[in-house]
């Protein structure tokens, strides 16, 4: 096996919840909010219930195949040809996931902090520092994470609990004035996002104690929607949906407001550091499980040499794919729910009933 | 942009390239010359004006997800 680091369940629980925390940072409040409207935070409730039903198929699969991973299990379903030939959708999903990730938060570091700074700078920075740190194995993501992500969490939270005294909260009434398909509706966009959890997958057989799989993406779903309900909240009780669901961060607008008798102010820049550390240590994640599966689908010894290579094909990527970040937000609205339902949630499932139909176990 | 995506795959290929080289790792560097292969050819295909393989997906679900979301 390509990795040979172990991590803990509490190191467990806060990769994943650094995914969900960079991607809360970035566009994901204001899109839900544009789709739901003032019933966004019952549709993370509902995003929230779905994601968890769908861990209980990963962690399931999980023990079911002691020791391997999606792209392993794929394998042993399917065989040596088919099995590869899904197996690598799931790295190369990683890939598109650190493509957009980065890209969202380039564009926001120059629009509101660096504006100066030329764009491709802030980008290739962005792109060296998450392959630097992939390159150093699990590990050391790990134990970022377990630094970082309780302090992004109390951040939040402390931020939330600033802009507390102009929530309105007749703003978020009525509910279902548009009915319930709105929030409906709203929950597939947040589910996909969530879904990006399933690198729990990749974590399994390599945490210490792999039953404890669901218990790790249950707690860090329920944080990250914690954090995702409370900004939507927060952003339309403040905001209003007229302006809140064309904001493309709503969590930094709230945080640009913060101000106590010009004693307590510029607090964004808390929000800078939430934004940059999270979605940072969330792409080496990505180029890591992109390493990782690709490794294990080629047959190779070690994974290290394919992480520069998969950020610069990201990078790649992303220059040609969205040179304005209209393009970024439109391919995240409207295209990425589609290829994430897919691979989240389609193929897992297939690759669930397969083994059950087959009766395939893993042998470790 | 693209003469630097140029660069960066020849520093990446040599950097990564010469220790897989002198360990004898084949598969490795048949892998990894790849990726940094494609990731040249897209670089290419960009600066000549072809659509990259996002926007060719986009291209084909964008509708899908126009008559889903709002």
């Amino acid at each position: 096996m390509p990795e040979k680091g172990i991590v803990n369940t509490k190191q467990f629980i806060w990769l994943l919840y650094i995914i969900i925390s960079s991607f809360a940072a970035m566009q994901i409040p204001g899109m839900l909010i544009m789709q739901a409207g003032r019933d966004a935070w019952l549709s993370v409730l509902c995003a929230w219930f779905l994601d968890v039903m769908l861990a209980l198929v990963y962690a399931y699969m999980g023990i079911r195949f002691p020791g391997e991973n999606f792209v392993q299990y794929s394998i042993t379903i399917l065989g040596k040809y088919l099995g590869r030939m899904i197996g690598i959708l799931f790295p190369l999903f990683f890939l598109l996931v650190s493509t957009i990730v980065l890209k969202g938060l380039s564009q926001i570091v120059s629009t509101v902090f660096l504006p100066t700074t030329p764009f491709n700078v802030i980008l290739v920075s962005s792109y060296f520092v998450s392959a630097l740190i992939s390159r150093k194995g699990i590990e050391v993501i790990a134990r970022v994470t377990e630094v970082l992500g309780p302090l992004f969490f109390i951040s939040v939270m402390v931020l939330c609990f600033l802009v507390l005294p102009d929530f309105a909260i007749d703003r978020l009434k009525p509910q279902f004035d548009e009915g319930v398909r709105q929030f409906i509706v709203g929950a597939p966009i947040l589910l996909t996002t969530f879904g990006v959890c399933i690198i729990m997958a990749m974590y399994i057989p390599l945490c210490n104690r792999p039953e404890n799989g669901f218990l790790a993406k249950f707690s860090a779903v329920s944080l990250g929607a914690l954090v995702v309900g409370l900004l939507t909240a927060l952003a339309v009780g403040i905001f209003g949906i007229e302006d809140a669901q064309y904001m493309y961060s709503p969590g930094l607008e709230l945080a640009k407001m913060i101000n106590f008798s010009n004693y307590l102010e510029r607090i964004e820049i808390v929000w800078l550091l939430i934004l940059v550390g999270s979605t940072i240590v969330a792409s080496s994640s990505l180029f890591w499980a992109f390493g990782q599966g690709f490794a294990q689908i080629f047959g190779l010894k070690t994974y290290r040499p394919l992480i520069y290579p998969g950020a610069l094909l990201s990078l790649v990527l992303c220059v040609a794919s969205f040179p304005r970040s209209a393009q970024q937000t439109h391919f995240y609205h409207y295209t990425f729910p589609i290829i994430a339902f897919f691979v989240e949630t389609g193929l897992e499932l297939f690759l669930f009933g397969a083994a059950l139909i087959l009766g395939k176990r893993g042998t470790a | 942009m693209t003469g630097l995506l140029f660069f960066l795959a020849l520093a990446i290929g040599l950097a990564e390239g010469i220790p897989l080289a002198k360990q004898n790792l084949r598969k490795e560097l048949v892998v990894m010359s790849s990726l940094l292969g494609i990731a040249t050819l897209l670089a290419a295909g960009n600066y000549l004006g072809f659509s990259s393989p996002l926007m060719l997906l986009e291209r084909v679900l964008e509708p899908i997800g126009k008559a889903v979301f709002k």
